[in-house]
């Protein structure tokens, strides 16, 4: 993808992939680009992207779906919705993106430090860790500040939501056990 | 006119980590006339990066969950984070828009016991103290007289994406200077005051700590007395880039610039004590700004 002189074998390309993609929830966005390139030009991260948002959304178009699901690209975005903002065709880029994240996640791509906030959500209902003790002490030091106390969330609830839809496997199936008390 | 009541929605890193902004919107949203109810059972908004990015249909079922909650106390949801508002009001705008959606998301739900019906608003304390009533309200409260500048620092997710959040112009909002405006502080304009901090490409700290470091040593050098955010993963963000900048041994100068809450300056204004809002425990300690608070 670095170098642009590159031929690309048409027999690669996944040619409905934009309709895969655009079938998604907000995903019909997609096929609304013209190229204008705004997106890129007032993107948060462009300096470090090792492929800019339009060309994203081209290779989307052609079928490149292998090459964008294993890009750096679709990791680094800051999420500030710029892109979508400017976009004069509205294309919902910065949840494209998501979509995309999605679908590498599905082929086994899921970041630690996600699974990791995911693992805390399951384990007590929030994203910061809080086994074992430390939801005692997060009260007591919410008592000291003059604070209420921090009630628990429905962990039970929270469960069943994240296996119903079945993130459960993204999970370090060791860790199920660290619940709250 | 706006409600008097509302389901307070602390999400995780306030309640948890930064318990001082929890403090300072409490005790002003209160002197305010605002009435807040617990949301017992609430948990996590989910996060609008990890969680979101894992898989959509979970991020939008577990905040379908938080707002039905709401909806049994038949409250609107106030959130004091621009992550857990930009969840909340993205998949509240977008449940209550798409019937296909509400369904699916329902029969999550039901099997966990709940119902989202879409019969409420979800605001963030910023989109509520902005409109005219409450800026009133706000002046009439001051006490304390702050002859600080100040860089607001929105946050991202309290404008964008503007479909959803649709309270402030999404590239050059207005809401926290107007609230500056009404308790006396003077808010400076500089090419970085938009830029965001960085912290959402997580997975390149790199990143972040870049945009963070650009934008504090510009805030700096038009001699701000503090940044003042409405998010707390900005708020840390900011803070931290520069602890880790002073750590620099190749950095030639120092970062200072303290970081503070919308409500943590509301409260100065209204007479609070520095000691009370535990000033002194913030990761850049705000001294000089103190001294000039305690010169007026
Ligand atoms: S701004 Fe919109 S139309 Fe222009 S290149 Fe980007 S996605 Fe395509
Ligand atoms: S949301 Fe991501 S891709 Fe879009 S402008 Fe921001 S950083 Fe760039």
């Amino acid at each position: 993808m670095e170098n642009s002189q590159e031929l690309i074998n048409v027999n690669d390309l996944q040619l409905d992939f934009r309709h895969e993609l655009s079938a998604m929830i907000n995903g019909k966005s997609l096929l609304n680009c013209i190229q204008c390139g705004v997106c890129s030009s007032g993107c948060t991260v462009s300096e470090w992207m090792d492929l800019q948002p339009h060309l994203v959304v081209s290779s989307l178009l052609l079928g490149m779906k292998e090459r964008i699901l294993s890009s750096r690209a679709i990791w680094m975005c800051s999420i500030c919705h710029r892109c979508t903002e400017r976009c004069p065709k509205s294309v919902d880029y910065s949840f494209l993106l998501t979509l995309l994240r999605n679908l590498a996640i599905e082929e086994g791509h899921a970041p630690p430090e996600y699974t990791a906030d995911l693992e805390n959500v399951f384990s007590a209902g929030f994203a910061l860790p809080l086994h074992g003790s430390m939801f005692k002490s997060v009260n007591r030091r919410r008592e000291r500040n003059g604070l209420p106390e921090l009630a628990p969330a429905d962990v039970e609830s929270i469960r069943s939501i994240i296996q119903v839809t079945g993130l459960d496997r993204c999970m370090n199936k060791g860790d199920e056990q660290s619940n709250v008390e | 006119m706006l409600n008097e009541e509302y389901a307070l929605f602390l999400g995780c890193t306030i309640p948890i980590k930064n318990q001082e902004f929890e403090k300072a919107s409490r005790l002003v949203l209160g002197e305010l006339g605002m009435s807040l109810e617990n949301m017992d059972g609430a948990g996590c908004c989910p996060n609008p990066v990890a969680i979101q990015s894992l898989n959509m249909e979970t991020w939008m079922a577990l905040a379908a969950r938080n707002i039905a909650i709401a909806e049994t106390l038949d409250l609107d949801v106030l959130t004091l984070c621009a992550g857990c508002f930009e969840t909340l009001r993205s998949v509240n705008h977008m449940l209550k828009n798409d019937s296909k959606y509400k369904r699916k998301v329902n029969e999550i739900l039901g099997k966990a016991g709940y119902e989202y019906m879409g019969s409420l608003d979800v605001h963030h304390f910023v989109s509520i103290l902005s409109q005219d009533e409450m800026l009133d309200k706000i002046k009439s409260l001051v006490t304390r007289n702050l002859d600080l500048k100040v860089s607001s620092h929105y946050g991202c997710h309290l404008i964008r994406p503007s479909a959803h959040m649709n309270f402030d112009d999404p590239e050059r909002p207005l809401s926290i200077d107007k609230i500056m405006k009404r308790i006396g502080v003077q808010t400076l304009d500089s090419s970085e005051k938009m830029t965001c901090c960085g912290y959402c490409a997580r997975l390149h700290p790199e990143i972040g700590q870049a945009l963070s470091e650009r934008k504090m040593m510009e805030l700096q050098g038009i001699n701000a007395d503090c940044v003042v955010a409405a998010c707390p993963a900005c708020a840390n963000q900011l803070s931290n880039a520069q602890r880790l900048h002073n750590k620099e041994e190749t950095s030639s100068s120092e970062l200072d610039v303290p970081i503070l809450y919308v409500t943590e300056l509301l409260a100065l204004a209204f007479g609070h004590e520095p000691r009370e809002l535990r000033m002194k425990t913030k990761m850049i300690r705000p001294t000089a700004l103190l001294e000039k608070i305690a010169e007026n």
